[in-house]
This record gives C-alpha cells, structure tokens and sequence, in this order.
C-alpha cells in the first residue's frame, strides 16, 4: 500500500530527524562535560589547556553524535507504532502494515486496508511534533560555553615560570651540547703529539659527548652533565701519574745540585714538570762515539761526557732510590699511613717500565759504560786495547744510549699524559660549569672572556640607595644575661680555722716575698749595700701600698 | 468499498438486542456490552454484585431479547448434581419398566445460575463438563446441550455464611466476571418510574439464537496483527509472579497468574468489540477494555494480597500500565 508506506517513511524521517537532534544535542553536551573535565585538570595544576583538545572533542562529540543517531535511528515498526499513537488511529497502522508484510489479502484484510487508507489520507505526517528539547539544548549550550572559556584561561605565573625555565634549559642544553662538541674538535685540532692522543682518547671523548643531548628536563640534563664530568673524572684518573712526578721532581732537585749546565738545566724542567723539554735536554746527555766531522773521539773525550751523563744518572738513581725507599717505608706502617693510595699510577705494574726503574737503568748503564771506557783507556795507554774492548765499550756506549732513549720517551710519555690530564681536566671543569650555568649559579663557562666596560654592564642594575634588609630567617637574636644572673666573678676563701693566717692568694705571695727578703737580707755573701738598698726598696713599696688609700680618702678630688 | 453485510448485520443485530434490553434494564451499559460480547463470543458470565442490582432481571431480560430457552436455577445448599443436569428415571413403556433419561435445566440456551456460590462444591462441579463442553453425562451417555449455550451466574460477595467460593477451575469456565455497581442517581429515578408503576415494559425478541451463532462465526475472522497479539500475549504473561515482566504488584501479591485460556477469550472478545466498534483489526485498546473482566476472576491471589485486601482489578491496571511502554520499545 503506497500510501502506507509514505505515510510511515515520512513519520520515520521526521522521528529520526528529530532524534539525531536530540543525539547531537547529547554528544555535545558530553563532550562539552569531557572538555570541562580535562580543563579542569589542567586549570587546576596551573596550565591552561591544550589546544589539540577542542577540535579533538568537537570532531569526537561529531563522530559519535553521528554514529550513535545512526545506531538510534527509528525503525519502520516504530513509526507505525507513533503514527498510531499520536494520530489515535486504533493501530489502523501498525495492523495494516503487518497485514501487508505477511500479504493478507481479502476479506477483513482488504477492509482495513481500505479504512487506512482512508483515514491516512485525511493525515498529515507533518502534524506530528518534534519539540525541541529545550532543557537539553540549554544545558548542552551552556557547557559548550563554559568548555570554551577554558580556552581563554592562561597558565598560572609559576606553570609560566617553569615552562620558561623548561624553555629556557631547552636551549642551554642545546647551546651548551654544541659548543662542547665544537670544543672537543678544537681540543683534536690542538692535539699533535699522538702519544698525548692516544691518552685523551678521542674516540671514547666524542661518544661521551654525542651522547649528551639537548632536554627541557634540568634535572635530565644536569645529571648526564654530572654523569659525563664523572667519565671524564674516570678518564683523567687513568693518566694520574703521581708517584712518576715525584720521582721526576726529586730527580730534578738532586740534578739542579750538579755543575752541569745542561744537567742543572735538565733538573729544572723535571722539577718544573716540562717533560717534554726535559726529553730534549736529556738527549743533550747523550754522549757520542763520533764528533762533529766523523771520526772517532779519543777515549779521554768519550769518557768526560760520560762523566756527565753518569753524575746526572747517579743522582737521578739516587733520587728514585729514595723516592722508593721512602715509598717503601710508608707501606711498611700501614698503622700510620694506611693503605697505599689507590690513584698512584700503575706504570710500571703492567709491563711499561716505571721511571725509577729507567733511571735506576741508566745509572746502571752509565757506570757500566764508564767502567768498559776506563778499562779500554788503561788498555789504550799500555798499548794493549783489543778489538773486543773496544767493542765492549761500544755495546756499553750503546746499552746507555738505549737506556737514555727509553728514560727520554718515558718523561715523552709523561709529558703527553700530563698534558691530555690538564685538557681532560679542563674539559670535566667545563662540564662543572655547565651544571652550575643550568643551575643558575654561574655563566656559561663558553662565555667570552671580559666583560662591559666600567660604567656601561652595571647599567640596569645598581643598587638603590637604600636597600631594605630582607629577612632570610637566618638571623640570630643575641641576648645577653640579665644583671645578676651571669657567672660569679668574686670568690670567697674561708679562713683556715684558728690558725689566724688567710689562705689567701695574695697575702700567701707577701708572706713568700717576706721569706724571700729575709733571707737574701740574711745571706752573708750579699753586699750589705746590695741588702740595705733591697731592704730600702721592699720597704718603700710596703709603704706606698700602705699610704695610698689613706691619700683617696683625703682627697678624693686628686687624680 | 461496499460495506459489508455480515459486518453490518453484526452491529445492527448487536444494536438491537442493547436497545432492547435498555428498555428495560437501566445503565449498566458496560454490563450488558459485555455480557451481550460473552454472548456472541460463546461465554458464560459471572455476574457479582449486591442483591438488587438487576442482575437476575438482567439475564431475564437478555433471555427474552434474544428468544432463546432460559432455565434458571436458585443454587441452594441441599442442591444435588442431580437436579442441575438431570437424572435417569424408571418409567413404565408399554408395561415394560425402563430407565429414561430425565433432562436437568441445564438443557436450555440461557441458564441463570442465581447464587452459585451457595450450592456445595460437588454441585457446583457439575457444571463443569456442562460449560467446557456443552454436553451432559449421565450414567455414561453424553447428552449434547442445544447450541447455543451461557451459563450467566450470579454471586453476592457480601454474604460469606452458608457460601461455598467457586473453585478455581470453575472460575477459569467463565469468560467475563462482570461486577456489577450501584446505579447513579438518575438511574435509579429511571428505575423507579419504570418499575412501580402498574406495567411493566415488555421485552421483544430482536434476535435468534442463529444470529447468535453467526455473529459468534463473523467475530473469529476478525484478523490480529502479530505486534498487537504480541501484547496481548505479554499483558497476560505478566499476571505470573514468575515473568520477568511482572510488575511488582503482581509479584508481591499474586500466587497464580491467568491461563492461556484467559487469553483466548481476551483475544475472542477483542475481536467482537473492534467488530463493535467499526474496525476490521483488533488494537490494544480492545484488548485493554476486555482484559479486566477476561482477568479478574482468573488471578489467585497470595496470602499477602488477600491480607492486604488487594483487588484483582488494581493489579491488572498496573499490568497493564507497566505493559504499554515495554512493548513499545520491543516493538521499536
């Protein structure tokens, strides 16, 4: 029945229309109550609320409003129940549309067919009423409203702060990662010697710094700038090389006693700690079996270089001797000093030759080469020098020279460490600054060096001229004691009972000056003008002790 | 479209025999609708009132509208089985003695059980087989009764002594319980100046017992939609504590619910009221307007509800309440 059908889709559409109405009406109302709930939580802790949020709960409350107005859509059975209902037609529609579904023709069937058709013709699917859901509509109004407002909210002064100081670490991280990267390259560019590249290790340096990354987290960035100080720490642990610098400044204040110009000279670098110089002077040392021209030095002239090299190496030797003995000593009373220290270096512990060992060497060599080149003089004098002495001499000679090299590379070596430590050193020192330039308690250790000139940097900030003193709750009141109630400053003594003699300190010390005068007037070794003008003294005090409260109470107006 | 002459002969028959009976009978107009829908649907009716009321006048009345044998009998105590549905009796045939069978006025077309309540429970089963299945079994032959049939019974709920409640499978026998009330006040004018004066109105015959039956036939070709036979069927269900779409009336004082049997007669008398009213399909509203009588006598009430002195009426309105919005929304 076309009619019908019409009739029940037209109640259908205007139902649903009104329907999803109401559903959208809903969604916004839930998602405006959602968008409230999440503002709340932001505006509460100081923020104000993400903008993702609003499109976010707009295309949701749309999305959903669709989908659950689609899922709420009324269905032809329920129009027809409406229709009924709101037209009292007695069912007319709901019988005939299930007549029809099931094709009932005939008889009754056709009858009320007809009568529905009838009375829906005389009906109007528009006559029926889809009122708006005002209580709805206000409250979803008002909370898509007040959900808007939110947007309007700014972030409280101290979320403001904090996200400017997140800001603000950001970029110092950033900033700060940069530039000691830069730093590191320049430290490379700066580094010739290999051995001294070797000990920085480079490739371990650039690791530890690329893996510093830029963060808003202070607390983040200040502990992996404290955890990369500490590496670097590590890492300049490993050069120390402390018990090596003493032996070498002992070594250099022993060699600074010698005659020797070039030892003396060699003395003050070691003691000076400038290995590298210190290796160029002890190469001047060396002695040579050959002058300027080529030919063969005479055995004298062999051996009064030598002499020199022997006199530096002895002393050297004796300075790392005792070095090593008082090292030795030490170790012995860990009662007194304890365990030896940890951070000494390790050198000469696993196979790399410490430096009293190498100077011990070359004492050691030195003599030997002096003893062969003696040898080979006499020999040379008598006429008897061998080919084999003279051989001997040269392998001594050369057993030196070996001796000299290594001692040469070790201060070469100590020298590299000692500048790789200094720059490892800075670098941990930056890193410092770093954290305390995060902190806010110093500048960037980057900065350029010097600051305004006089009279232009303190611009902006002088001090007023009165500066109020602001409580820092650190203050402390100091009171003092009431009167009375301090400590008593006078002491009462109490006579010695019946005896009649004060104890008292000061008539105790007249009594001992009364003995004492008694018996020097006494002493017959005394000159009787040395005992009359003693007497004449010790009286005269007695009696101005005696006259001067007698000249206060008659005149007290005198001085 | 024509209308149709058997739909027309119904309320034009239907009409009649109303507008006879209000010649004599005043108001009661629900009463006699319903009474006149049992009629036609094949029921048999339990009128309760008061004495007075016109409910023994009321069936008198219909009997003569209608020219149909009426029987009536005054339920008595000392009543036996016997004097209701007849006896055998020994005769002399032709000097030959024979047991005949002697017919009980229940062999008639309208019987007028005045009182039932107060025949004992062994009488008042004797009617039982004689409403279900319109016949008589006497000394095992069955004796069909004349089509049609009512039994229209009346009881007074007021006199307790000397009563004996119908059992529960004899309430279930009668299509409608009908209450009947005291008249208004113009009524019972009306009834005066009718019935104290020197004549009485007289009762014409406007139906036979054929039309009866073929109305009766007309009624059962009313069609019922699934949705609206869906309610019914729910309204129904719902007098059972057990259903989960029992409302709480029911579930609190209600021990047994209406029978499928309840149903079928909702549903038959639906049917003769859309007919009555002009349609072609039963709706929810014929359903709702027959279910309180098809109902009333049907629901066994708990001790709590007969404690409480709940009416049956009170609960079928709250069933029926509760029912309309939920079949809605199943049916949405």
């Amino acid at each position: 029945m076309p009619e019908l059908n019409s009739f029940i889709s037209a109640v259908r559409a205007r139902l649903n229309r009104h329907r999803a109405l109401v559903t959208f009406l809903w969604a916004f109302a839930v998602g405006a109550a959602v968008l409230l709930a999440i503002a709340a939580v932001f505006i509460f802790r100081g923020y104000a609320v993400p903008r993702f949020w609003y499109p976010v709960i707009a295309v949701a409350a749309l999305i959903g409003g669709g989908f659950a107005a689609r899922l709420r859509r009324r269905s032809e059975a329920d129009a027809a129940l409406v229709a009924d209902e709101h037209f009292h037609l007695s069912d007319h529609v709901i019988s005939a549309r299930r007549f029809e579904k099931e094709q009932r023709t005939g008889g009754f069937y056709e009858r009320q067919a007809e009568s529905t058709r009838q009375l829906l013709s005389k009906l109007d699917p528009a006559a029926l009423p889809t009122p708006l859901p005002r209580r709805l509509a206000a409250t979803a109004g008002v909370l898509v409203l007040c959900a808007a407002l939110t947007a309007f909210k700014s972030p409280s002064p101290a979320v403001l702060k904090r996200l400017a100081q997140e800001e603000l670490t950001g970029q110092q991280t950033k900033e700060l990662v940069e530039r000691l990267k830069e730093e590191l390259k320049e430290l490379e560019k700066a580094t010739d010697d290999p051995e001294e590249r070797k000990a920085l290790d480079e490739a371990k340096l650039k690791e530890l710094v690329d893996k510093l990354q830029a963060t808003k987290d202070l607390k983040e960035a200040l502990r992996e700038f404290a955890k990369a100080e500490r590496l670097l720490n590590e890492a300049a642990a490993k050069l120390d090389q402390r018990k090596d610098e003493h032996t070498a400044a002992k070594a250099g204040e022993e060699l600074q006693k010698e005659e020797d110009p070039q030892a003396r000279e060699l003395g003050k670098k070691l003691k000076e700690a400038d290995y590298k110089q210190a290796a160029k002077d002890l190469e001047k040392l060396k002695t040579d079996a050959n002058n300027e021209k080529g030919e063969p030095k005479k055995l004298s002239e062999q051996r009064k270089e030598l002499a020199k090299l022997k006199s530096a190496a002895m002393r050297m030797a004796a300075a790392a001797k005792s070095q090593q003995q008082g090292r030795k000593d030490g170790q012995s009373k860990p009662g007194q000093n304890g365990q030896p220290s940890k951070s000494m270096s390790p050198s000469g512990q696993d196979g790399d030759p410490s430096l009293e060992d190498l100077m011990a060497q070359l004492d050691q060599d030195a003599k030997e080469a002096d003893q062969s080149l003696e040898n080979a003089e006499r020999l040379e004098k008598l006429g008897k020098l061998e080919k084999s002495e003279s051989e001997k001499c040269d392998k001594n000679n050369g057993k030196c020279a070996s001796s000299l090299i290594k001692l040469g590379d070790k201060l070469k070596k100590m020298g590299a460490a000692k500048s790789a430590g200094m720059k490892l050193a800075e670098l941990s020192k930056k890193l410092s600054q770093c954290q305390g330039m995060l902190a806010g308690q110093c500048q960037s250790p980057f900065a350029a060096k010097g600051g305004k000139k006089p009279g232009v940097g303190t611009e902006d900030s002088r001090r007023e001229a009165k500066e109020s003193i602001v409580d820092n709750g650190q203050t402390t009141q100091l009171t003092g004691q009431k009167n009375g109630q301090g400590p008593v400053q006078t002491q009462i003594e109490s006579a010695d009972e019946g005896t009649g003699v004060s104890n008292r300190h000061g008539e105790a010390k007249e009594r001992a000056f009364k003995k004492q005068f008694e018996s020097f007037v006494n002493r017959e070794d005394v000159p009787a003008g040395v005992k009359s003008g003693v007497k004449n003294y010790f009286d005269a005090i007695h009696e101005g002790a005696k006259e001067e409260p007698k000249e206060e109470v008659k005149d007290p107006a005198k001085p | 479209m024509s209308p149709d002459p058997r739909v027309q002969h119904f309320t034009e028959t239907f009409e009649r025999i109303r507008a006879e009976i209000a010649t004599f009978i005043v108001g009661q107009k629900d009463t006699v609708e319903a009474v006149l829908l049992s009629i036609v649907c094949g029921g048999h009716v339990l009128l309760e009132g008061v004495p007075g009321l016109g409910k023994t006048a009321l069936v008198n009345t219909i009997a003569k509208a209608l020219d149909l044998k009426f029987k009536r009998i005054q339920f008595t105590p000392d009543l036996l089985p016997a004097d209701i549905v007849g006896t055998q009796i020994l005769i002399d045939r032709g000097g030959q003695k024979v047991f005949e069978f002697q017919p009980g006025p229940v062999f008639c077309n309208i019987l007028l059980a005045d009182e039932i309540n107060r025949a004992t429970p062994k009488t008042q089963s004797a009617l039982l087989e004689t409403m279900q299945e319109k016949s008589v079994t006497v000394a095992n032959h069955t004796h069909k009764l004349p089509p049609p049939f009512f039994v229209l019974a009346t009881q007074n709920p007021i006199e307790n002594d000397g009563t004996y409640p119908l059992p529960e499978a004899q309430m279930d026998r009668f299509f409608f319980k009908l209450q009947v009330e005291l008249p208004d006040h113009a009524d019972f004018n009306t009834i005066l100046d009718r019935t104290s004066g020197s004549t009485l109105p007289q009762i014409n015959t406007v139906a036979h017992g054929e039309d009866i039956m073929e109305m009766g036939k007309l009624v059962r070709e009313v069609p019922i939609a699934r949705e609206i036979q869906d309610y019914l069927v729910t309204i129904v269900r719902s007098t059972h504590p057990a259903d989960p779409a029992a409302p709480k009336a029911v579930r609190s004082y209600v021990r047994h619910g209406a029978s499928p049997r309840a149903a079928q007669a909702i549903l038959l008398a639906a049917r003769a009221r859309a007919l009555l009213k002009g349609r072609f399909h039963v709706s929810r509203e014929d359903v709702n307007a027959v279910a309180l009588p098809a109902l009333r006598h049907r629901l066994i009430l708990s001790f709590e509800g007969e404690a409480s002195g709940i009416k049956s009426d009170a609960i079928i309105h709250e069933v029926i309440e509760q029912v309309v919005p939920a079949v809605a929304y199943r049916v949405a």
